[in-house]
């Protein structure tokens, strides 16, 4: 049992974290304020059973995700079951002429270096809700898969199937944005443009 | 003829892939780390952990789950090997690695702080 004496010290420091996480499930500020208010008066109030010495952090991402879904699917009536396109696996490293390229190194570099915070902020946005909450908290939190799955409350390998899906969906969102943008090699374009012939 | 034919390729690499039949490491309800699932009883029993075992396509699939650190011990050392030594694999993994460290510190919004001193009123801590 947790003293109440300690949560200040233990759970204010995380606040930033949270209200980014917040602000990626639900894609604007007002409720993403309210959702860590709320966060964190529930965390206050329950934290005496909270059990010390083992992940606050994680505990606190419970109450956000359960908090989340709580209001927002009770808004949307049912949840969001969007499903995801198959995208092949290193989407983006291919796209980028990967070993096969001359290009090579430089076209990877250039892609990160061009790669901007609302790039990576609307592509995570633009996940469907199930791979958004589980990309997010392994790739922006660090979770492991075993506090992800606790989190969420869904098996492991469930857990694996989503960042793994949410994460290629991810790339070729990326992917998207740096060729609106212009950025990447003639060659890739190309390549891309042959792939689309081949597929017809 | 005496003693055991050499393996073939194809042996090794079907040996030395826990992921090469079956189902995918992700797919759900496969997981290899789930107690009693079919895939992690061949990997581990004949993962034999040499490098020269371990195809470039092993690494590419099992290199997610590396990143995370969720491989078991000796598919781990295996998988680390194996960059060490094979260029084009290293290359992959630098780009997934700086990928991710690109996602992760590009999605980050400080709280405001008119907010944070509400939510501290709140819980009284003011």
């Amino acid at each position: 049992m947790a003293d109440p004496s300690t949560f200040a010290d233990a759970a204010m420091p995380l606040m930033d974290q949270l209200y980014s996480a917040a602000l990626r499930m639900t894609r604007n500020a007002a409720d993403a304020e309210d959702l860590v208010q709320e966060t964190y008066l529930k965390a206050y109030r329950g934290y005496e059973r909270f059990e010390e010495g083992t992940n606050l952090k994680a505990w606190m991402y419970r109450i956000l995700t359960n908090s989340y879904i709580n209001r927002y699917r009770a808004k949307q009536r049912r949840p969001d079951e969007t499903d995801l396109d198959d995208v092949e696996d290193m989407y983006l490293y291919r796209r980028l002429g990967g070993e096969h390229s001359s290009l090579g190194e430089s076209a990877e570099e250039s892609f990160l270096s061009s790669v901007t915070d609302d790039n990576v902020k609307h592509a995570i946005e633009a996940l469907p809700e199930n791979f958004r909450l589980a990309v997010l908290l392994a790739d922006v939190e660090g979770f492991a898969y075993k506090e992800i799955a606790e989190i969420l409350d869904i098996p492991i390998g469930t857990v694996m199937s989503r960042i793994h899906r949410g994460r290629k969906a991810l790339e070729k969102q990326l992917h998207d944005y740096a060729g609106e943008r212009n950025l990447l090699p003639d060659t890739v374009e190309e390549l891309g443009a042959d792939e689309e012939v081949i597929a017809k | 003829m005496n003693g055991t034919p050499e393996p073939t390729e194809a042996d090794i690499f079907a040996n030395s892939d826990p992921f090469g039949s079956g189902p995918s490491p992700f797919d759900a309800g496969t997981s290899p780390y789930v107690e009693g699932a079919p895939t992690i009883g061949a990997a581990t029993s004949s993962f034999s952990a040499t490098r020269a075992d371990l195809s470039c396509i092993f690494v590419h699939r099992a290199l997610e789950v590396f990143m995370d650190g969720e491989l078991p011990a000796p598919q781990h050392r295996a998988v680390s090997e194996h960059l060490t030594a094979c260029p084009p694999c290293q290359r992959v993994h630098t780009f997934q690695v700086q990928l991710r460290s690109v996602v992760a510190a590009k999605a980050i919004d400080p709280m405001p702080e008119d907010v944070r001193a509400r939510i501290t009123r709140a819980l009284g801590f003011d």
